[in-house]
């Protein structure tokens, strides 16, 4: 099975700090794997070091050359309209107003494709980067949180449409997250991230389309509660 | 032979010390006034220091410099300065304008021979008469007796004012203007002229010898004349300067070496300078107001000014008759 | 009754600080106001005389002192003239600090070679260098134009650096993730996310040209609104010399407006912020 991404014995350090040691990671072609980890724990240090924007210290992380993001922001361009924010840095002849209508209209928001930015709200605005980051037909799809900052509603809303796009496109994914709710509802894996290791790396047997709660899924959710080393009272 | 030349200059000063002494011996107590004097390019400063007219007067004399006439109007105007120093020129617009400033004393050139202005051109250039330069660029200070004595020059080589370009450049900027060969021509004063000859980038058309009466006046701010102490300190420097000049003419190495002093030029530039500078006091006479009206007519015609003016309003006639007659001036 | 009274003892109605609506009307009316008191003002000083005509002209002596210099004197041509300098030194001048201003702001050996010494040269008083760009180039537009742009430089270097350095990382880092590099980078999304800084750097610029247009082209013109203002000055002309002020004043306003009819032409996305 051909790996979408995979990750050997990267450490990381910043100073004294020492975020990341020894972790090992593989993320398999059309694989949903969700990275979880509490805030600090070095989870967005490994995603940097996929994406490219910093370097490891020792090991080494590989990507396949075609690979997105959806970041916690929307960091969508203000001064272009939203059509053309989704097929930012394509090449000239498939950055075509089609093709960021086709996309937009997988997300729904096609109606809004001569809007500025600054006109969306926070859940449009992340759908917009995610038909950007899905246009490409990537290989490999990073979410660095991508819903932390919406409201729960909306939240919800997105994780349904991110758990039909992936099933549509089948690119390998790799989410990370501290929703430990939002990773057993969309994952095929899950990995947490602790002191620097990955300290348990689990698949999730739930049959698809999945919904939050039931006996399984919250045994599972507690399973990775206590890993994280939070306790749930009875 | 300087030695000789100080004893000169000593005995001198004394002489015009005893002079205008006794003239300024009577009249109300002058101690603690200031007058406010505003001079050009520190002539009558030079012409004070050189002779020490000043020495015995009861009231301080504080000096400042201008570029222009122009501006020393709009200094008394303001009521910064009571006297100040220009040529006629000035006082025409200045009475257009409805400027409270009065013309309290004059003199005239005492020799149609000799002038301190003089048109120059570009050393290089092919321009050797005055009609040559229909169509070409002069610097002029505007508002100035340059710009009338310029017009004068024009009229008699029969170049029509419009048909030339003035250049509204200060007295330093046309200088330098001149020396490079931006402007075809120049009219200036000394000791810019001898600077602008010596630097060897211009040399003299022709000087403005012969041309106007070489008119200067000393003005007054009316809000002096108003103040009955500042009158009279006004009278007295008035007549002392009289003096003063009238000595200057008389002993020229005197006046030269003060020149080079004041200056920084060269003893021949201050020579030359001092040789083209021969005025002597008058007292206002007919002659001068329709000199000055004349003056007048000449501008309203080419446009500069926009309405009749009768100039005789801009003279103080009885208080320059009084000092006149006590500097013993006849007119 | 008396059951809500007891339950409610104790309890206040919060206190509204109300915000009474303007209308629209009133607004204009008020701004309109002012300016007409100043200008009723300026009628009645000079017209009873309390203020002399030889200190400050009357509205009537400035309007047909102006109507004078427009069909006798060329005035129109000398406006001209002044506003293509001014275009023209700010050209260059706002061109060279967009230049300069974005490579520093954009890597970090730019602002090494060019941020110190650019920010000596400011310093200068830029009047007092007229004399120098005299006796360098001479009494024609060369010196005028030199001088506008030198002016006009600086303030555009600064925004330009300063814009261009606080984009906002983070969409920066996504469009390189996206592919975007070098010059599609700075053009495509850098320096367009820099406009406004860019474009207020050009207000600036202006505001300061037009001072450097002043002292530019008076007193060693022959051309233009400084020539006239330096010729009213030197013959004494108070009318002429207002009419010079209040063109100056009159190009200062036009330029803001131009400038802020280009903001809107080029920023179409800052006229709309969505409130949710």
């Amino acid at each position: 099975m051909t790996a979408a991404a995979m990750v050997e014995g990267v450490t990381k350090a910043f100073g004294d700090h020492q975020v990341l040691r020894d972790v090992d990671l593989r993320v398999d072609a059309g694989e949903f794997v969700a990275l979880l980890g509490a805030s600090g724990s070095g989870k967005t240090t490994l995603l940097r070091l996929l994406l490219g924007l910093e370097a490891p210290d020792t090991g080494r992380a590989l990507v396949p050359p075609v690979r997105t993001t959806v970041f916690q922001e929307p960091r969508l361009v203000a001064s272009k309209r939203v059509w053309r924010n989704v097929v930012i840095g394509l090449p000239r002849a498939t950055a075509t107003r089609p093709v960021a209508l086709e996309a937009l209209s997988v997300v729904g928001l096609a109606k809004h494709a001569d809007a500025w930015p600054g006109t969306l709200s926070g859940g449009e605005a992340q759908r917009v980067a995610l038909a950007r980051a899905l246009v490409r037909r990537p290989d490999l799809l990073l979410l660095d949180e991508p819903f932390a900052a919406l409201d729960a509603l909306t939240r919800l809303k997105m994780q349904g449409l991110v758990a039909d796009l992936v099933g549509r496109y089948r690119p390998g994914v790799l989410l990370v997250t501290h929703d430990v709710e939002e990773a057993v509802l969309l994952a095929d894996r899950v990995a947490v991230l602790k002191d620097g290791r990955i300290a348990v790396d689990q698949p999730v047997d739930l049959p698809r389309p999945r919904r939050v709660g039931g006996p399984e899924f919250d045994g599972l959710r507690d399973r990775f509660l206590a890993d994280l080393g939070v306790v749930v009272a009875d | 032979m300087v030695a000789a030349l100080l004893a000169t200059t000593l005995t001198g000063a004394v002489a015009l010390a005893v002079q205008t002494g006794a003239a300024g011996a009577a009249g109300p107590n002058l101690s603690g006034v200031t007058l406010n004097v505003a001079d050009q390019f520190k002539q009558y400063q030079t012409i004070f220091n050189a002779t020490g007219a000043l020495k015995g007067a009861k009231y301080t004399v504080n000096w400042s410099d201008f570029p222009s006439g122009t501006q020393i109007i709009a200094a008394e105007t303001g009521g910064s300065v009571d006297l100040g120093t220009m040529a006629e020129t000035p006082t025409i617009f200045a009475q257009a304008a409805g400027d409270p400033v009065k013309v309290v004393a004059a003199t005239v050139g005492a020799n149609p021979k000799v002038s301190p202005f003089a048109l120059l051109v570009p050393t290089g250039s092919a321009v050797t008469k005055v009609s040559q330069l229909r169509g070409k660029s002069i610097a002029v200070q505007e508002g100035t007796v340059e710009q009338y004595l310029l017009m004068q020059m024009l009229a008699k080589a029969k170049v029509p004012y419009g048909t030339v370009t003035i250049d509204n450049l200060t007295l330093i900027n046309g200088s330098a203007a001149v020396q490079n060969g931006k402007v075809d021509a120049y009219l200036g004063i000394q000791p810019l002229v001898g600077l602008d000859v010596q630097s060897g980038k211009a040399r003299v058309l022709t000087t403005a010898a012969g041309y106007g009466m070489l008119l200067n006046y000393l003005t007054a701010s009316q809000s002096a004349l108003d103040n009955p102490k500042k009158k009279a300190a006004i009278a007295d420097f008035v007549q002392r300067f009289y003096n003063a000049g009238n000595y200057l003419r008389q002993h020229r190495a005197l006046a030269a070496q003060t020149y080079v002093k004041t200056y920084g030029v060269s003893p021949s530039v201050a020579t030359a300078a001092v040789a083209s500078v021969q005025v002597k006091g008058s007292p206002i006479t007919k002659q001068i107001m329709t000199y000055q009206q004349k003056e007048a007519a000449t501008f309203l015609r080419l446009g500069l000014l926009t309405s009749k003016l009768n100039t005789t309003g801009v003279f103080t006639l009885p208080f320059n008759r009084q000092i006149a007659a006590a500097a013993g001036l006849t007119g | 009754m008396t059951e809500t009274t007891t339950a409610t003892a104790g309890l206040v109605e919060p206190r509204v600080d109300q915000v009474r609506p303007r209308s629209r009307r009133r607004s204009l009316a008020l701004r309109v106001l002012v300016p007409l008191a100043l200008f009723g003002l300026w009628w009645l000083l000079t017209g009873t005389g309390i203020v002399a005509p030889n200190v400050l002209a009357s509205p009537s002596a400035t309007a047909s002192a102006f109507w004078n210099l427009v069909t006798h004197d060329d005035l129109l041509g000398d406006i001209g003239v002044s506003v293509l300098r001014l275009l023209v030194g700010v050209a260059i001048g706002s061109a060279l600090g967009l230049l300069l201003g974005t490579t520093s702001g954009l890597f970090a050996l730019g602002e090494e070679l060019l941020d110190s010494s650019l920010q000596m040269l400011r310093t200068i008083p830029f009047p007092a260098v007229i004399f120098f760009f005299i006796v360098w180039f001479g009494i024609g537009e060369t010196a005028k134009v030199a001088l506008i742009a030198l002016a006009t430089l600086f303030p555009m270097y600064l925004q330009a650096s300063n814009g261009v350095r606080n984009v906002d990382r983070r969409v920066v880092e996504a469009a390189r993730t996206f592919g975007l590099r070098g010059g599609r980078l700075v053009g495509g999304v850098i320096v367009p996310l820099a406009s406004p800084a860019i474009l207020n750097g050009l207000r600036f610029s202006f505001g300061v040209g037009i001072l450097a247009l002043v002292i530019a082209e008076t007193d060693n013109a022959n051309q233009g609104i400084g020539a006239l203002l330096y010729q009213a000055y030197s013959l004494q002309q108070v009318a002429n010399l207002m009419v010079c002020i209040i063109l100056y004043a009159l190009i200062g306003i036009l330029i803001d407006l131009i400038v802020r009819l280009l903001e809107r032409q080029l920023m179409p996305w800052r006229r709309q912020v969505a409130v949710r």
